[in-house]
């Protein structure tokens, strides 16, 4: 049907899938659902954080309570960044249901650059901020909150690299890449989170 | 993993190392590499960032991540990663749907990573009741204590651990788990799939469940965790290193609680049979569907607040340090935040399982069925706007106090609806008293008192006066013993005969329930009284004045942990030794008993037809489900066969009970034609099964009979019938009696499984012995349900009877 199916020897999803008929209709969403649970079991784990951020934070008069700087602009430009790395999962994305191999390998291989881009200047910036966590209940927020968002975008790096390694050795096809779907979903959670947490924390 | 060959998975012939392959010794192995190498890496950065390698903090440090990649690397060795790892390398063995981990052939697949929910079931099970055994001899160390004023056997930071641990190994490793391995087990059998949505999911989150438990205990190695099961900050963060155990411990158990709740949302939205639209479900799914919400949107909050406990410990941070801008009371709030809907994650999945049973066994449909639906859910939602209620006295913001009060008593409406739901199917219902069904009566009798208690701490000057007194721990184990272990036991003898095949003793059992009830009412009760007169709970020591009460609870608490060795006897002997399960033993219409027992390793052949509700016992004409099974099993003879059979595929109707049940009574004229047709007519309006019974002893005979003779053409003839009924479609099944004609039919009516109507057939008035006695109209006056008289006239049927 497309050039990424006809490239490769693997076999169409209705001859892979031989178990019985009603279990392989349903096949095409358990993983997806599973994955939007998943990160609605997510958004409470940051939602308790943000729970104590907020209690502390409206607990004091000024912000960043403590007399504690951050630097809006440089993690400005990290947060465009990321939110251009969502564009670059989409396209990725559409590629792969149209069956453009170099599309969904670049768009891949793109987004994976600009998150572990994102990671290292995060790092730069904890190193540059000239506080660490143990100074006070700022502090503590401020890490604990970006540490945690770090954290889920190592993982959606991690599930971006399996998904490039196997895009490059031509496991998906444009009927049958619900791997990359999840992996998008989540890496496009992890960039929500992200806009939330810099208002919130930077701007606000 | 196993070498069996199946159609569904892949033979493996070569014998395979156990050091790199999955197995025991694998996980042994990478578990303690993984922790060496976190440590090691960790003691490298510190060294790097010139902070000393020795003394308290380095010790956090190591604990922390040598416990998580300890655990990490347990799951790792013992293979759950394999297949995904297989996935993720593109290795070309790697195939998607590989079913070699699927079902256990022997007893030893038992121990291994196995992807089929029933292995994993029994697994989780089996280890949660091991847990189960170790929080009760923790909780009779405590009440060894408490048998006398003073200190005797512990010292009070050791008593302060064995409550902690009690209580954490209790709610993380037997409760909330033992419901997962129930629900894991009937839950996908029940919904007519062939598996969990995720099986290797499901694996996953029983042998992270080991490690978690094991960390836990692993902390009475190093002094044992002691701020409670609560973990209070600032008490936890300044703890000894044990309570670094318990923050990590939580993780574990949290996650595989996570993984499974999504992993039973996904399968109960989408693996759902033909048919089963959500009001068609059994209660106990709607109970797990309720039970996931809570659990994927709960659980997160109990991580963060230990996350944050840890990150004080380990990290110095502040979150809750007020002297540099943090707070306290947000522990707190965190903490209940899950923790108030965890006495739900704990309390809702038994609730379904009484539902279950109390409508099976007293043979009535559920009453109220989508009220009960609808007061599950209500449940699940109250129960995230109701956490503060624990915090009355922590000098949290006061205006909070009256709405937590008011959702508070409000959440006692939804479960009020289910116990009259229950008390209303009960009512007139045809009970049968099995060990399920008393602990399901004993569970709603307890279980009151366990509401009604709450209501009283609900109540906000009540709470204050009786805030961390034994009142409110009796109130906790009226709920949790009382209602959780209850059900955890109702639910565990029920589908004891499917899980193993095999029939529990009926009189042990019984034994159990009443030693549990007894000493369980004898050791609780009196701790309200004690709470009222202000006796303070964890604590080592108390006011001699108590001593008297404390000795008969302590007595009564012994009681009751050996109670436990009667189950366990019970259970051990009747898997080894018990009578063969038939695979309907309460003749129940849910899909999980129309099925062998066990089940087959890939549950149904093919997806069952589910044509209407779970419940309908006693309702003429109505069905559950049309189960297709191919190849005729030999366990499944004697089930009902009632629609045509097709090739070598039976369909088989979860309408045993539902359908009409007529009991024929005839002995000469038994193989009649006016009485087959009589039947027959009958079986052309409804579905209907027969019962036939051939009355043998005649005493009102006054010759002598040679009785074996007699015997063998009775029998005869009466296989000649079934024969005949059944060629015509009828389930029939028959007996030849030793008994006379009357007995015989009222001891049927009175059975526990009484026809809807009697068809009599005899010879002609001139020579019936039967009428002669007036057995119809006897049977007539006392049995009050229809009787028919069919008259069959031998002599100008010479084809019919030997």
């Amino acid at each position: 049907m497309t050039s990424i199916a006809a490239a490769r020897d693997v076999p169409a999803p209705e001859e892979r899938a031989h178990v019985s008929a009603y279990h392989k209709s349903l096949l095409q969403s358990p993983v997806f659902l599973g994955m939007v649970m998943f990160i609605g079991s997510e958004i409470m784990l940051f939602g308790s954080f943000f729970t104590a951020y907020f209690y502390i934070r409206f607990s004091h008069g000024e912000y960043p309570f403590g007399g504690f700087e951050i630097p809006k602009g440089t993690t400005g430009v990290n947060t465009a960044i990321l939110v251009a790395s969502s564009f670059t999962m989409h396209w990725a994305l559409v590629s792969a249901s149209r069956g453009r191999r170099l599309g969904l390998i670049l768009g891949l291989g793109l987004t994976l650059i600009m998150g572990l881009t994102f990671l290292g200047l995060q790092m730069r910036e904890y190193h540059a901020l000239g506080f660490v966590p143990s100074d006070g209940a700022f502090p503590t927020t401020f890490f604990a909150l970006t540490g945690l968002h770090g954290m889920h975008v190592f993982i959606g790096a991690t599930l971006l690299a399996i998904a490039f390694v196997r895009a490059c050795r031509g496991k998906y096809a444009a009927d049958d890449h619900l791997g990359l779907e999840v992996t998008g979903l989540y890496w496009h959670f992890v960039d929500v989170v992200w806009i939330f947490l810099y208002t919130v924390v930077y701007l606000l | 993993m196993t070498g069996h060959g199946h159609p569904h998975g892949p033979v493996r012939s070569e014998p395979r190392s156990p050091w790199l392959h999955g197995s025991w010794l694998r996980a042994i192995w990478v578990s303690f590499l993984f922790a060496f190498i976190a440590i090691g890496i960790s003691a490298f950065i510190r060294y790097l960032l010139g902070f000393p390698l020795h003394g308290a903090e380095m010790q956090e440090v190591a604990a922390t991540f040598g416990l998580t990649f300890w655990a990490i690397g347990f799951t790792v060795g013992i293979g759950c990663f394999d297949y995904w790892w297989g996935y993720i390398i593109g290795s070309p063995n790697w195939v998607q749907e590989d079913h070699s981990a699927h079902g256990a052939y022997s007893w030893r697949d038992y121990f291994k990573v196995n992807t089929d929910h029933k292995v994993i079931g029994i697994q989780y099970l089996v280890l949660t009741f091991i847990f189960f055994m170790i929080g009760g001899a923790l909780a009779e160390g405590v009440r060894a204590e408490l048998a006398s004023p003073g200190t005797q056997y512990f010292s009070p930071g050791t008593y302060n651990g064995l409550f902690s641990a009690h209580a954490t190994l209790m709610i993380f490793l037997f409760v909330i788990p033992s419901f997962a391995g129930i629900a894991n087990f009937v839950v996908p059998l029940m919904l007519g799939a062939q598996d969990m949505a995720f099986p290797r999911l499901n694996a996953l989150s029983f042998w992270l469940l080991l490690p978690g438990g094991l960390i836990f205990l692993a902390s009475f190695a190093v002094g044992p965790f002691a701020a409670g099961w609560t973990n209070y900050a600032p008490l936890s963060v300044h703890a000894p290193i044990g309570d670094t155990f318990f923050t990590i411990g939580v993780q574990f158990a949290g996650a595989s609680s996570i993984a499974t709740a999504v992993n039973f949302l996904v399968t109960i939205v989408t693996m759902r049979a033909p048919g089963m639209s959500f009001w068609r479900m059994p209660l106990l799914v709607w109970a797990n569907l309720a039970t996931s919400s809570l659990v994927v949107l709960g659980t997160p909050f109990i991580a963060g607040s230990q996350f944050m406990v840890l990150y004080d410990r380990v990290m110095h941070t502040h979150f809750f340090d007020p002297a540099t801008g943090g707070n306290v009371v947000l522990y707190q709030h965190i903490f209940w935040f899950y923790s108030h809907p965890a006495v739900y994650i704990m309390m809702l999945p038994g609730f379904g399982i009484i539902s279950e049973i109390i409508s099976i066994h007293s043979r009535k449909p559920i009453f109220g069925y989508r009220l009960i639906a609808f007061s599950t859910v209500a449940i699940g939602v109250l129960g995230f706007t109701v956490w503060a209620h624990h915090m009355f006295v922590s000098g949290m913001a006061p205006w909070l106090r009256i709405p937590m009060m008011a959702t508070t008593m409000l959440i006692a409406v939804p479960t009020g609806i289910k116990i009259f739901s229950w008390v209303a199917t009960l009512w007139d219902g045809v009970i049968h008293l099995t060990t399920a069904m008393l602990f399901a009566l004993g569970f709603i009798f307890t279980f009151v008192i366990g509401g009604l208690s709450g209501i009283f701490l609900a109540v906000l000057p009540v709470d204050i006066n009786v805030s961390d007194t034994y009142f409110v721990v009796a109130h906790i184990h009226y709920v949790l013993f009382g209602g959780s272990v209850f059900t955890i036991y109702a639910g565990l003898y029920h589908w004891f005969p499917k899980m193993t095949g095999r029939m529990y003793d009926e009189r042990l059992g019984r034994l159990h329930f009443w030693l549990t009830f007894v000493a369980f009412n004898a050791t609780f009760m009196p701790m309200h009284w004690l709470g009222l007169q202000g006796m303070p709970r964890r604590v080592a020591d108390y006011d001699p004045r108590f001593a008297t009460l404390n000795f008969i609870i302590s007595i009564f608490a012994f009681v009751l942990g050996a109670s436990t060795l009667v189950f366990l006897y019970n259970v051990i002997h009747s898997w080894a030794r018990g009578p063969i399960a038939p695979a309907n033993p309460w003749r129940a219409l849910t899909l999980e008993w129309q099925v062998s027992s066990p089940p087959p390793i890939f549950n149904f052949d093919e997806p069952p037809q589910v044509v209407g509700g779970p419940y309908e016992y006693g309702v003429p004409g109505a069905r559950h489900a049309i189960v297709t099974v191919h190849e005729p099993d030999p366990q499944f003879a004697g089930v009902a066969t009632a629609t045509a059979v097709a090739g070598s595929t039976l369909q088989r109707e979860a309408l045993l009970t539902a359908m009409k049940h007529i009991l024929v009574v005839a002995n000469q004229t038994v193989a009649g034609d006016a009485l087959i047709d009589a039947v027959r007519e009958r079986a052309g309006a409804e579905p209907l099964r027969v019962t036939v019974i051939c009355p043998q002893n005649d005493p009102g005979g006054d010759w002598v009979t040679d009785d074996r003779q007699l015997a063998q053409a009775t029998r005869e003839r009466l296989d000649q019938t079934l024969a005949r009924l059944r060629e015509a479609g009828v389930e029939a099944a028959g007996e030849v009696v030793d008994r006379d004609p009357y007995t015989a039919v009222m001891d049927q009516v009175e059975s526990s499984d009484p026809p809807a109507e009697i068809i009599i057939s005899t010879l002609p008035q001139t020579r019936s012995g039967w009428l002669r006695r007036d057995l119809v109209e006897r049977v007539r006056r006392d049995a009050k349900i229809p009787v028919e008289h069919v008259v069959v006239d031998v002599h100008q049927e010479p084809a019919a009877g030997a």
